[in-house]
């Protein structure tokens, strides 16, 4: 009896956990609001900061280095300096090529009140902006088959402030039906 | 044959304790561990190649931490939940394998069906196949799950584990698949029964989840059911008189949720509901004709 209430408990946090995934929209937004009206076109040239000392300046190359793939970083620039933070960091999927699918917290923080935007890398897609505010947090849907690298501009200079991204991994590489029900 | 699995299962966990020891990030192509002529690869995530002097054996082994109650129809079995450590693995050789047919519930604790491809197509296949489609009990309850020492059974004759000999017909469809067992009891002095067993899996992709909707009937011969469920003169007592038991079918409903813990861990849960036919729920030994099976199930796939 008490392994029937376990598993139920269990079975209705599943549900729940999965109805909150349904639920919350990608326009869910902590105070301050994002500003729709800021949205920025895929056009979107973003401008690395000018490159002070021991910079964290986002690299071009598809293998970012160490530091540049924690979770939270912080990259200073000589007018402004922003962080973001995505919680949780990582979604694991069943088999490789399938969408994987997490609610992500993403936090972001600026050393000045400004303009700001959440930006997708690639393809560079606004997510959400705000105006004249300093910290900021947004529900995002995530649903990816990649990796996927955000970052927070400012949004009149197309600055980088930081990045951070969500890492897609899998348990079965194998995308051949066959192995779906027996192994060889 | 007994030996021979022992031997494969020794071999596997030498090597797979070698693995651990080599662990390497998943998804890429890789080497995990060589010695002389024993090379291990990761050649498809979770599925491993071992080649041994130019030999290739592809593989894949998993523990399975299982939490489950109503574990067997048998009268006297406590229905109180279980936790239940068990081995799957998986292992293809020149046509030759051993899998657990861990996509059903049912089948886990039972071991492995160990066989050979006769036919192999697109979308069908045919094997003939060796597995126990019944765990044996006897006075002290089922042999080496629950071993409860129940009054009900006290004076029952041993009933062996089933171990039964057969085709299997196997396909493949987009979202689901279908098997046909047909085997016997060929290789064991134990009932010299047969059955037929039909099971069909459609899987519902669902987020992160893998939800797997199966329907199952399985038919079991006379001499199958009198076995395991027949009572006779020498286990008579006040509350178990003569019973014969004649051919008659179970069949099943189950429901499975499988969902991605880490890159090595994943959760299993579903339900499992059984009907049994009055040939065998009138047994004796049998306390209900239908029971719910609830299952938690943690893989870690080396």
């Amino acid at each position: 009896m008490y392994f029937k209430g376990l598993i139920l408990a269990l079975l209705i946090g599943i549900s729940q956990s999965a109805q909150s995934q349904q639920t919350n929209s990608p326009e869910l937004n902590k105070s301050p609001e994002p500003n729709k009206s800021l949205e920025l076109n895929d056009s979107l040239e973003l401008k690395n900061s000018p490159e002070p000392e021991n910079s964290l300046e986002p690299s071009n190359s598809p293998e970012l280095n160490a530091k540049q793939a924690t979770n939270t970083e912080l990259i200073a620039t000589n007018a402004r300096a922003g962080q973001l933070s995505l919680q949780p960091n990582q979604c694991v999927a069943l088999r490789k090529n399938r969408d994987c699918f997490a609610t992500i917290e993403m936090l972001w923080s600026a050393t000045e009140k400004g303009n700001y935007c959440l930006v997708t890398r690639s393809p560079k897609r606004a997510l959400a902006c705000w105006s004249n505010a300093e910290q900021g947090t947004f529900v995002y849907q995530f649903a990816s088959r990649n990796t996927i690298e955000f970052i927070l501009i400012e949004q009149n200079s197309k600055q980088v402030l930081s990045q951070s991204k969500v890492e897609v991994s899998w348990l079965y590489n194998s995308t051949n039906k066959r192995r779906r029900w027996r192994l060889f | 044959m007994i030996k021979y699995s022992s031997f494969m299962l020794s071999l596997l966990l030498s090597l797979v304790l070698i693995n651990s020891a080599h662990a390497s990030a998943k998804g890429d192509d890789s080497t995990l561990f060589n010695l002389g002529d024993i090379v291990t690869t990761e050649s498809d995530g979770a599925i491993k190649e071992t080649s041994i002097a130019g030999e290739t054996i592809s593989w894949q082994l998993m523990t399975s931490i299982a939490l489950r109650d109503n574990t067997s129809p048998i009268v006297g079995i406590d229905d109180d939940a279980q936790l239940d450590l068990n081995l799957l693995f998986d292992i293809y050789y020149r046509g030759f394998f051993a899998q657990s047919d861990s996509h059903r519930f049912s089948n886990i604790g039972r071991g492995v069906a160990v066989g050979y491809e006769l036919i192999v197509e697109q979308d069908w296949q045919l094997d003939i196949i060796s597995k126990s489609y019944l765990n044996g009990f006897d006075q002290q309850g089922i042999k080496g799950l629950r071993e409860d020492n129940p009054p009900e059974l006290v004076g029952i004759a041993s009933r062996q584990h089933d171990y039964s000999q057969g085709f299997r017909f196997s396909y493949l469809f987009d979202d689901g698949a279908l098997w046909l067992d047909l085997a016997a009891n060929l290789l064991t002095d134990a009932h010299h029964g047969w059955l037929f067993d039909l099971y069909y899996s459609k899987l519902i992709p669902y987020k992160n989840w893998d939800i797997y909707l199966g329907s199952g009937f399985t038919y079991y011969s006379s001499e199958f059911n009198n076995y395991y469920y027949g009572v006779d003169e020498r286990e008579i007592t006040a509350n178990r008189p003569l019973y014969q038991a004649g051919s008659g079918y179970r069949v099943q409903m189950e429901v499975m949720a499988q969902y991605p813990l880490s890159r090595d861990w994943l959760v299993a849960t579903g339900v499992n509901l059984s009907h049994y036919s009055s040939d065998i729920s009138d047994s004796p030994l049998i306390e209900k004709s239908s029971f719910v099976q609830l299952i938690i199930d943690f893989r870690y796939v080396f």
